[in-house]
């Protein structure tokens, strides 16, 4: 009956309408993007991107005048100016590429934390930075992540076989006459667009584990990559609504929820694989005389 | 006169002022094969770099014939295993509107001998298997050179021969001018029609039956011992404590034409 009355919340309060319509955004875009992440093996490119938006929005809190929009575009080309350095050096490959996101993540957290105690640690609370904070969500914030969304499908879905070539096998896909550089930058690009539209919902610390569970479910438990990116949004749909309403019921902040919620899912289903396996070897072993 | 596929002309390239080719000049011929060999560092990688366009010469000219229609076999272990990825998949990555192709899907799976293993991922193939699938790949827009590189890297030996005879097939039956970079020395000589050692600024290029132990010797800089190029040439079969060759791999045919070389200690 209380679960049924937390159900009911999110269509009686427009603030968790918001919530879970600018959740669902998100889930849908980190089950697309999160098999490419996996596949890359940049499982911290999330984190790193993610720690240099904590710099780019401290900054725009100092800089400029704090409205919703003005923050969005001042911390998107902030962070994008800072991540296609990054994505420039690993695409040199002149240092190895997970050194080069750990001392860029480093570099950016660092510098984000000075502004934000020099300048800005009376206009903005650090832990709705670092953990987002979902209640606040308003209309704009749901259409700004509505827009972001369409870009980042539009760039995706118009060359999937592009995608699939150049992250399979970037040489031969050069080779092929695929700008291969484009699709490096790119990638790059649509992880900022995505991370910083994010930052209100999933903060800059949880960011990584919607960036990488779904991916690493789908690909342990589908056979063809268009099964995995349908795995990977379904699962990434599916336990945001349930952790949303978890959160909602339980009254637990809203992102670690989320996050813990799709980590225990993904343990129980790869439990619940294995002992299948285990049980179907058992049934068809041959019986002893 | 036969239509050259290849052409190198005084190539040369240089990195941070390092000399790593120097004076490069080869042809290969339609339905020829050229096969390169060296020491590690010997400028065989960027030397493929070079011919696929992922580098460009500091000097000198590349030309492709008639137009640029090229085919590329990478080494296998530089694919992407995490993704799921079957034969059939692999093989349509290089399918284009614009390709005019010789083969369908079907035909070219029974080339590379891959027709019953079409829906399966890539990654659970053998290392031999594997490399016909990219063979196929880079077949299906029938391109008048086909790079490979280093093919045998972690076959056996009848992988390797399963992947040479294949090669061989597509020279003799579709007119495929053939470059491939292979460590496996045994397999150059027997298979390929013109052999290029390289190493670094110093490099020998010409027909196989000219190429001799001292050319060997002066490209790897060291003594090779257990060679017999061709039959009544340089035969020194004295050696049968040899260790594996720089192919990692040893043959010793008696009487055949090419047996396998070593570096001597």
């Amino acid at each position: 009956m209380i679960l049924l009355q937390s159900l009911q919340d999110f269509w009686t309060y427009d603030f968790l309408l918001y919530a879970l319509l600018g959740t669902l955004i998100l889930a849908f875009l980190c089950g697309l993007m999160s098999p490419l992440v996996v596949a890359k093996q940049y499982a911290f490119i999330g984190e790193s991107i993610s720690h240099s938006t904590l710099l780019s929005l401290n900054l725009a809190w100092w800089l400029t005048s704090g409205t919703p929009f003005t923050l969005f575009l001042t911390t998107l080309g902030l962070t994008l100016l800072l991540v296609l350095v990054l994505a420039w050096s690993t695409y040199k490959n002149r240092l190895p590429s997970d050194s080069l996101i750990g001392i860029f993540l480093a570099a950016t957290l660092s510098l984000g934390i000075l502004v934000h105690f020099l300048f800005v640690k009376d206009k903005a609370d650090m832990t709705s930075q670092l953990f987002g904070s979902i209640l606040t969500i308003e209309a704009q914030d749901f259409y700004l992540l509505g827009v972001i969304a369409l870009v980042i499908s539009l760039g995706f879905f118009s060359r999937y076989k592009q995608w699939i070539y150049f992250f399979f096998d970037e040489e031969g896909a050069r080779i092929q006459g695929i700008p291969v550089l484009f699709h490096h930058l790119t990638f790059f690009i649509m992880l900022t667009l995505l991370i910083v539209g994010a930052n209100k919902i999933a903060g800059t610390i949880l960011i990584n584990a919607y960036l990488l569970i779904p991916g690493i479910f789908a690909y342990r438990f589908f056979r063809s990559m268009k099964n995995v990116f349908i795995g990977a949004i379904s699962f990434s749909i599916g336990t945001s609504i349930v952790g949303l309403i978890l959160c909602n019921y339980l009254e637990t902040p809203p992102g670690a929820t989320l996050a813990l919620f799709q980590f225990i899912l993904l343990m129980l289903s790869i439990a619940v694989h294995k002992l299948r396996k285990i049980y179907e070897n058992k049934t068809h072993e041959p019986k002893k005389s | 006169m036969q239509e050259v596929t290849l052409y190198l002309k005084h190539i040369h390239f240089s990195y941070h002022q390092n000399n790593v080719l120097k004076d490069i000049n080869l042809e290969v011929k339609k339905g020829e094969s050229l096969g390169i060999v060296g020491p590690n560092g010997g400028g065989k990688s960027t030397l493929l770099k070079l011919i696929t366009g992922g580098l460009n010469p500091n000097e000198g000219e590349i030309s492709f014939g008639t137009d640029k229609s090229l085919g590329y076999v990478p080494q296998n272990i530089t694919l992407n295993y995490t993704m799921p990825i079957s034969v059939v998949e692999l093989i349509q990555m290089n399918q284009t509107k614009n390709n005019k192709t010789l083969f369908n899907l079907d035909q070219l799976l029974n080339l590379v001998g891959l027709e019953n293993k079409r829906d399966q991922l890539i990654r659970t193939l053998s290392g031999g298997e594997r490399q016909r699938a990219l063979i196929a790949r880079a077949m299906i827009s029938s391109p008048r050179l086909l790079v490979l590189d280093e093919p045998t890297t972690g076959l056996d030996s009848t992988g390797q021969d399963q992947l040479y005879s294949l090669l061989n097939r597509l020279k003799a039956e579709h007119n495929t001018s053939i470059v491939v970079v292979d460590h496996n020395l045994s397999q150059i000589i027997k298979h390929c029609d013109k052999i290029l050692c390289l190493n670094r600024t110093s490099h020998w290029h010409d027909q196989k039956e000219l190429l001799t132990k001292d050319v060997l010797s002066s490209i790897y800089h060291c003594e090779f011992e257990h060679i017999m190029i061709h039959e009544g040439g340089l035969a020194d079969e004295s050696h049968d404590q040899c260790e594996h060759g720089p192919g990692g791999h040893h043959e010793h045919q008696h009487g055949s034409k090419h047996e396998f070389l070593r570096p001597k200690k």
